[in-house]
């Protein structure tokens, strides 16, 4: 794309796209780190403690935030490609924390912490995805 | 060997998080890939949903306890097996039999071949969880 067109199209959008690809790398790294530490603690034997269950809290919300975002620049009239299939994306990554963290609490073992550790690697997945989906949109 | 264990407890919780994604994902495909362009490869995409009904089945059956559950499990875990062991193995010698992807083209490539190891995995659990269960009907 030549530098003019690149010009006139960031005219026209609300956001800055660097800003927000930001955002969701950092969330990424986070969701990540917490994925490696529950997997470490999986290794080690440690049932799910109480400073993981609010660090899962914490990162479903920042979730959240970040989807209300994605769901703001879509009624803003941003286009990603396959719209449905983005959505859909929107909408697991909302729910797998949260679901992931209830089933694993009823199990107080190791294997706990290991099913927070899946729910951390799916969102990472879907994260991903949406990253992808989202990197063609506006031309 | 002892009592039989429920199939979600212990490893089986991890097991039953990484079925749930899966049965989740495949329904997820099929859905867009029917809904959106069922003419383009009906077969593919019927086979997805084929696959996605077994994800589920296997899921729940699963996450739940006693024998007739443990038997669902056995049954969906087998034919997943089969079915991606099938599925991976002509979609590699006759691609153009599956001109769009389905979760078990190429042994699962597209998702890490978690496909392929998963079944496996879930058989293991099946027989490593069933403990004394055969002698403990025998002896009822």
């Amino acid at each position: 794309m030549r530098r003019s067109d690149r010009r006139s199209a960031d005219r026209e959008r609300r956001y800055d796209p660097a800003v927000v690809s930001a955002l969701t790398a950092g969330l990424m790294l986070l969701v990540a780190a917490y994925g490696i530490a529950a997997l470490v603690l999986t290794a080690m034997g440690r049932a799910p403690r109480e400073y993981l269950v609010i660090a899962s809290m914490v990162l479903s919300a920042l979730v959240v935030v970040m989807v209300a975002i994605a769901a703001g620049l879509l009624v803003a009239g941003e286009r990603p490609d396959e719209l449905g299939t983005f959505v859909g994306y929107l909408v697991v990554a909302v729910v797998v924390l949260p679901l992931g963290t209830l089933w694993a609490l009823t199990e107080r073992s190791r294997w706990g912490t290991g099913v927070l550790a899946v729910a951390c690697f799916t969102l990472l997945v879907v994260m991903v995805r949406l990253q992808d989906l989202w990197s063609t949109t506006g031309g | 060997m002892g009592e039989p264990r429920p199939t979600y407890s212990g490893p089986g919780r991890i097991l039953v998080a990484v079925y749930a994604v899966f049965a989740l994902a495949a329904t997820a495909r099929a859905g867009v890939q029917i809904a959106t362009r069922f003419d383009e490869a009906p077969v593919a995409y019927l086979l997805s949903a084929f696959a996605a009904v077994v994800y589920i089945v296997a899921t729940i059956a699963l996450a739940r306890s006693g024998p007739a559950a443990r038997r669902v499990a056995l049954v969906a875990c087998s034919v997943e097996l089969i079915g991606v062991v099938v599925v991976g193995t002509v979609s590699l010698v006759m691609p153009e039999a599956f001109p769009d992807e389905t979760v078990w083209s190429g042994f699962g490539r597209g998702y890490g071949f978690v496909p392929l190891v998963l079944p496996v995995l879930g058989l293991l659990w099946l027989r490593r969880s069933a403990g004394d269960e055969r002698v403990g009907h025998r002896l009822r």
